[in-house]
């Protein structure tokens, strides 16, 4: 994985784990690889990953059971919530952004509804 | 923390070769003249004693190789970095020296005492002789002649000790002072060496005066050695202090 | 949390140089610390001093609470030159000599590294690449389990290759309570590695900073910030 320097890093590997909890690459209850390996796949700091690790402990997205290691939470209605989270964000960004291109609420739908038409006619 | 014969034995590794090189160099010499005796005389001039007594400065090269290793040694990170009080580096570094030349001294010892036991028959005649007509050897030889290896031990260290002094207080100089103060050390240090050359020669000339004189009593002797031995303490107590405080290891 | 290296206002001069005053500098163990300056900043001497080689500075350093220079060396794990051995040695003779005076090297992280690392340990020390040199002081640096690691800029002359492979072996073996300072006048492959970076400018820290203090704060990278201080971009009144 790339990271951005700009942004902090613990900040771009919990987003890229809660991708992969959503999208299903970590299924729920599933173990995470150890701390130090995951350190040693992002090539980052122990402590950084640590630290990752444990906001999303607190936010309940992971449990950690002490000794044995990092879960994915089996409640999957955290994981239904993480996911509504990120598409809320995503919407958001796209519809600031076509506002400010003085888009009206029903020209952004039917863009939207426009782009969807022909991209799945290409596949 | 590291202990002294973990030192010892680091150090010694360097110096060790230094030593077998000298002492290959040594037997090839050795190899050489006998060759050569063999070459000139035939079988009948064969002589392990004569082709092995030669010093062919090689003693002196050994010396100063050393000499140079252990300075060296001294401000190099390797040994500086080690967990051990600068007391222990700093004697650890002198014995390792001591204990290499000793190492070539008696190698090569061995060598001529072997050259020694094969013409012994003869040359036992011959000492019988000399001993006869040698009646002005002074009483107390064997006690002279104790001293007189007592006392090359002592200015050996003595020798490696000043080194080291003059190492330290140069290096700690160009180091610290700035350029003008620098050299007036370095007049100063200058001065010094040139005074104790001067010291040193004048007091061994007195030592060789009384000794062929049979002058010198067995207090005077036991009084030099003191002198020798309290000048390498008070020496090794201040390059101890110096390597502590100021001397670095060089990057 | 406790601090593994406190700096008490250390100065020192060479000559009529000032090389480094007033440092002031806590560490918390267990932190990897970028040690960032140009070159002749006083990096490497900082480090020195630390590791009792370097003299007669003013002021304190400890090393996990331990001041004694002695004590220090113990604690501290530095990339050293090995002009102490002979040129002809054999990598498995420093190795032996490592662990005969260092208490605390671990010949199996040596074995693990230098596997790692890809280092022929049959090879003579002059035989080696300036890269391989540079890789094995780096193992048997971290071979030792040693308080504290200086690694003084590890990654000189080394292809982008072994550098990755030497950030992999820190991350894989440094201990969870050994702190490490680094130190580069180059960061961008190490920044994720490091937690902290501290700045020597003027001959003094000029900032410490943990680095995602300085993404979230600043909005930048660790070497746009490093570059924007020596550049002046960022005053002294922002850090």
């Amino acid at each position: 994985m790339e990271f951005d320097d700009k942004i902090p890093i613990y900040y771009q590997i919990k987003n890229d784990l809660y991708h992969r909890i959503v999208a299903g690459d970590l299924a729920p209850g599933e173990k995470l690889p150890a701390v130090r390996q995951l350190a040693v796949d992002l090539t980052v700091n122990v402590n950084t990953v640590q630290r990752a690790l444990s906001e999303m402990v607190t936010e309940q997205v992971l449990t950690s059971k002490r000794g044995v290691g990092n879960f994915v939470t089996q409640d999957t209605t955290k994981i239904t919530a993480l996911k509504q989270r990120l598409s809320h964000g995503y919407i958001e960004r796209l519809y600031t952004q076509l506002h400010a291109l003085r888009l009206s609420d029903g020209e952004i739908v039917a863009a939207i509804q426009e782009y969807m038409a022909t991209t799945n006619e290409e596949e | 923390m590291t202990s002294f014969s973990e030192l010892f034995r680091s150090m010694w590794k360097p110096k060790g070769h230094i030593v077998n090189l000298m002492l290959f160099f040594y037997l090839l010499i050795v190899v050489i003249s006998l060759i050569g005796q063999v070459i000139h005389g035939g079988m009948g001039d064969f002589s392990l004693l004569k082709a092995s007594s030669g010093d062919f400065g090689l003693g002196v090269v050994t010396f100063i190789w050393l000499t140079v290793q252990t300075e060296r040694d001294y401000v190099s990170d390797t040994y500086r970095l080690m967990p051990a009080s600068e007391a222990k580096q700093y004697l650890a570094g002198l014995s390792t020296a001591f204990v290499a030349y000793l190492y070539f001294v008696a190698v090569r010892s061995l060598v001529m005492g072997v050259g020694l036991g094969l013409e012994w028959p003869r040359l036992s005649v011959e000492l019988d002789q000399l001993r006869s007509n040698l009646t002005g050897l002074p009483h107390n030889w064997q006690m002279i002649a104790v001293f007189v290896a007592l006392l090359v031990l002592l200015l050996m260290i003595n020798a490696w000790v000043y080194v080291s002094l003059i190492h330290f207080i140069l290096n700690t100089v160009s180091a610290f002072l700035p350029a003008g103060q620098q050299k007036v050390v370095k007049v100063v240090v200058a001065i010094l060496v040139v005074a104790a050359t001067i010291a040193l020669s004048v007091w061994l000339g007195r030592l060789q005066y009384q000794l062929l004189h049979g002058a010198s009593s067995t207090v005077n002797m036991w009084v030099d050695l003191v002198v020798a031995l309290v000048t390498i303490v008070v020496t090794v107590t201040i390059n101890i202090c110096l390597m502590r405080k100021w001397v670095e290891a060089k990057y | 949390m406790t601090n593994a290296i406190e700096i008490t206002d250390l100065s020192y001069r060479k000559n009529t140089k000032t090389i480094l005053h007033d440092v002031n500098l806590q560490i918390v163990q267990g932190r990897v610390v970028g040690l960032l300056g140009e070159n002749g900043a006083g990096k490497t001497t900082l480090m020195r001093l630390m590791a009792d080689v370097a003299k007669g500075a003013k002021g304190t350093i400890a090393i996990n609470q331990e001041t004694d220079g002695t004590k220090r060396r113990g604690l501290i794990s530095f990339t050293e030159s090995l002009r102490g051995f002979r040129p002809g040695s054999k990598l498995s003779q420093i190795r032996d000599v490592y662990a005969t005076v260092y208490p605390d090297f671990s010949a199996q992280k040596y074995i693990d590294l230098t596997t790692f690392l890809q280092i022929d340990d049959d090879l003579e020390l002059n035989k080696l690449s300036r890269g391989t040199r540079e890789k094995f002081i780096i193992a048997l640096t971290l071979s030792r389990q040693a308080a504290v690691y200086l690694l003084d800029e590890p990654f000189n002359g080394i292809d982008s290759m072994s550098r990755k492979r030497i950030i992999s072996s820190i991350i894989k073996w440094k201990a969870d309570d050994a702190t490490m300072l680094i130190s580069d006048h180059y960061v961008t492959e190490i920044a994720a590695l490091l937690d902290e970076v501290v700045i020597i400018k003027d001959h003094t820290v000029c900032t410490h900073k943990s680095s995602e203090e300085i993404r979230s704060q600043f909005g930048i990278g660790v070497e746009d910030f490093y570059e924007s201080v020596y550049g002046g971009d960022i005053h002294d009144d922002e850090l």
